[in-house]
């Protein structure tokens, strides 16, 4: 198992009305190549925090995050966003998507940003833009679009530069039932092909096509545990059928 | 039914305790589900228990009109501990859950925390499990029981969070 990510005793603290308040209280947490982590939690529990710990988007107060063995809460600020955008994809809630650049522009301007040339820049952006099925948006505004489809979008862009993560915040919250089914399958996909990836969710539809979910409680994990794909996904909904029909 | 049996159990496990004092316990407690327990399914349960060896006669109460008093026994515990650190099977048991839920934390058998973590882990296998039938069919009866499934299970993970709020926010 390689280790991409890992923190320890990771803790971050907020003043608030001049008292501190503690967003993150000692995690220690791995993540492994290749592996589909949700971390869920209520809100305030932390792990929005630590989503952005772990993609150095935040400092923690104490602790450590090492990044493919590089402690990143040590790096300048310079060289933590070099490698953020070279080696980090994001996918937000709201999608923050460039709304006066098309969807190929968006998708494309992350490899032009890491220094990737502009033929191969294209390249890339045509690659993933077929391979998330959205290849007859592609110029397309956003506003143009529907949510699920700026999603696709949104995670095209997150991908364009083969992150070693990609780090989703809420990657449904946004989405109707079929966008979401969507935007799940996709990460499905992106994960079997062999992408880590790290998502933080209130979507237990999110969290159950994860391989292993941890739970967040006041700052601390507080339990986990590892999923599994059915032997027999057929015989298995016929049961959950009987149950709720009341067979 | 099941449930009568191991709540039964549980509330043993507070000490020694007759037939009718463990109706009242029964009914302050889990009322709200089972407004139709009687004293005479109290009493073969009872009986059946101790045929079992999960409770044994502890004598008869003589301030008590004569009533027979009983007592958990390890058995009976070993039993009770089983049945507490088995998820529910799908989300139509949830009264299952709840009822188990409700026993550990008045009899401190289990650890309320617990058993929901167990639950929650339980559903969401579920829902994964849904969500892969989801793509191997295609025709609409089985796509919609698969979202209504679906969303139930949604609705069962969303009252365990309500469940651990609520239980949390009494502790303190």
């Amino acid at each position: 198992m390689t280790e991409i990510l890992k923190t320890k005793n990771l803790t971050k603290t907020y003043q608030m009305n001049g008292s501190s308040v503690a967003a993150l209280n000692g995690v220690d947490i791995d993540v492994a190549k290749g592996e589909f982590l949700a971390i869920m939690g209520p809100s305030g529990s932390g792990k929005s925090t630590l989503l952005h710990m772990l993609g150095g988007l935040d400092r923690p107060s104490k602790g450590e995050v090492h990044f493919r063995g590089v402690r990143t809460d040590l790096l300048s600020e310079a060289k933590l966003a070099t490698l953020r955008r070279q080696h980090v994809g994001y996918v937000f809630q709201f999608f923050n998507l460039i709304g006066n650049l098309t969807a190929a522009d968006n998708v494309e301007l992350p490899a032009l940003m890491a220094g990737v040339a502009p033929a191969e820049a294209r390249a890339r952006r045509e690659e993933v833009l077929s391979r998330l099925g959205i290849a007859d948006q592609a110029r397309s505004l956003p506003a143009q679009m529907s949510g699920g489809q700026r999603q696709r979008v949104a995670l095209a862009r997150a991908l364009v530069n083969e992150p070693a993560v990609l780090l989703a915040d809420e990657p449904t919250g946004n989405l109707d039932s079929d966008s979401t089914r969507d935007v799940l399958g996709l990460l499905r996909q992106t994960n079997k092909a062999g992408q880590t990836i790290v998502v933080v969710t209130h979507d237990p539809n999110v969290g159950s096509v994860a391989d292993r979910v941890v739970r967040m409680r006041d700052g601390r994990i507080v339990a986990e545990t590892h999923l599994e794909d059915a032997a027999d996904p057929r015989g298995r909904m016929s049961q959950l059928i009987d149950l709720e029909m009341g067979a | 039914m099941v449930g009568v049996r191991n709540a039964l159990l549980a509330l043993l496990t507070l000490g020694p305790s007759h037939g009718y004092e463990l109706k009242q316990a029964l009914e302050r407690n889990l009322g709200s589900v089972w407004r139709s327990v009687n004293i005479g399914q109290i009493y073969t349960t009872l009986q059946r228990l101790e045929r079992d060896g999960l409770i044994r006669e502890e004598g008869v109460d003589e301030n008590q009109r004569g009533k027979r008093t009983y007592n958990i026994t390890e058995e009976g515990r070993t039993e009770l501990k089983v049945w507490m650190a088995t998820p529910t099977v799908g989300p139509r048991l949830k009264d299952e859950f709840f009822t188990k839920f409700i026993l550990a934390a008045h009899s401190g058998i289990a650890d309320p925390l617990e058993l929901i973590e167990a639950q929650r882990n339980e559903y969401l296998q579920a829902l994964r499990e849904l969500h892969q039938a989801a793509e191997t069919d295609g025709d609409l009866s089985g796509s919609l029981l698969i979202e209504g499934s679906a969303l139930h299970l949604q609705a069962d993970l969303t009252f365990l969070d309500r469940c651990e709020e609520q239980y949390l926010r009494s502790r303190t």
